[in-house]
């Protein structure tokens, strides 16, 4: 049977017995969920794609403990926010953010340009990368329980399960705190002057 | 300008964009290289051992030649012994003085004869282990007897005696 029409409980059952192909299947096909669970807490790639290696390592270590309750997915996204966390606190981290340039803000600026091109008008091409600038820096001014909330939501890789999981709180709270993070942030744009917001 | 479900949409957008990115190539291989450490090729494990192994035989080497020195008989005499070994401040000081015959030629604790070096196996295992103990062989001075007691005689006067007398036996009444 081909490696790809295993379930994610029969490769962790074959990594526990030492089967390291087992392994990497399943890293190939987490990697990125358990990537942008660590750039939204991180901001930074590098360190995201080190508490991404950190998540997998820990994971292989402790396959034994998987009991199977929830999905392979779920557990290994718990392990990464664990370890994206403990990242985010270590001081080490803080100076590089601090002293070295952010990748992860040019990459958003790039991505500002890029998108602003697509707009019809100059006029508009400024007013809505002006607005996005915005939008971006009051996301990452938010309290950090809102923006990981917010982040994971529309990272595209999770359920509202997933997320709790993670967080370690109910799906309601999840879901309270991405509506929360949204009505923080119009309000902050309109008293930035975007008097039509909100 | 901006409506809310607008506003909402480009919220969305700015927070998909800060999460956007994927793993590079590299990714995989490098979480495969970090679970499998323990299975490290033949040629490394031996270079550690050998390297370790090399390295407590440079310790033991210094160990040894630091106390190894035999103490001169001058430092014996004012210290009383050398205070490093019990076993020799225990010994008589005038078979000190006259030199330490035995520990001339009898091998110290962890010291092995040439002899015995050269046999020594040149596996690092065994080059880890201790050498056999070697003990000096106690010297038993014999043990002199004791002078007999002699006790000087003793002078004694010889006694008079003399009979009692008819009026002796009155003579203390009044």
């Amino acid at each position: 049977m081909s490696i790809d029409r295993v379930t994610d409980a029969e490769l962790v059952e074959r990594a526990r017995h030492g089967d390291a192909a087992a392994f990497g299947e399943l890293v190939d096909r987490h990697r990125n969920a358990v990537y942008r669970a660590a750039l939204a807490a991180l901001r930074s790639p590098a360190d995201a794609e080190d508490a991404a290696q950190d998540a997998f390592v820990t994971a292989f270590r402790r396959l034994s403990s998987f009991r199977g309750e929830a999905s392979f997915k779920t557990w290994l996204l718990t392990i990464t926010w664990n370890q994206a966390i403990n990242h985010r606190r270590s001081a080490a981290r803080w100076w590089r953010v601090f002293v070295q340039p952010r990748a992860g803000e040019e990459g958003a600026a790039a991505n500002e340009e890029e998108h602003s091109s697509a707009d019809p008008s100059p006029e508009q091409a400024l007013a809505s990368s002006r607005m996005r600038s915005d939008i971006v820096r009051e996301i990452r001014a938010l309290p950090a329980k809102l923006r990981d909330a917010l982040l994971l939501a529309q990272a595209g890789e999770y359920r509202y399960e997933d997320i709790g999981a993670m967080l370690n709180v109910p799906v309601g709270t999840i879901k309270w705190r991405v509506s929360e993070a949204r009505r923080l942030i119009r309000r902050r744009l309109r008293a930035r002057g975007y008097s039509d917001v909100g | 300008m901006w409506d809310e479900s607008d506003l909402d949409r480009q919220i969305d957008d700015a927070a998909r964009e800060l999460t956007a990115g994927e793993t590079p190539a590299y990714f995989k291989a490098r979480v495969l290289d970090r679970i499998e450490p323990r299975a490290l090729p033949r040629w490394k494990r031996a270079w550690l051992l050998s390297t370790a192994a090399a390295t407590v035989c440079l310790v033991l080497l210094v160990i040894l030649m630091r106390g190894g020195g035999h103490p001169s008989p001058q430092s014996i005499a004012t210290n009383g012994g050398p205070t490093d070994s019990p076993r020799h401040a225990a010994q008589p000081l005038t078979d000190v003085a006259a030199g330490p015959p035995q520990a001339v030629s009898t091998p110290r604790r962890g010291q092995a004869r040439p002899a015995e070096r050269a046999e020594q196996p040149i596996d690092a295992i065994d080059r880890l282990a201790l050498a056999p103990l070697s003990v000096e062989r106690m010297q038993l001075t014999t043990i002199q007897a004791p002078e007999a007691i002699a006790s000087a005689s003793l002078d004694v006067a010889p006694l008079v005696v003399t009979p009692l007398g008819a009026d002796d036996g009155s003579s203390g009444r009044p």
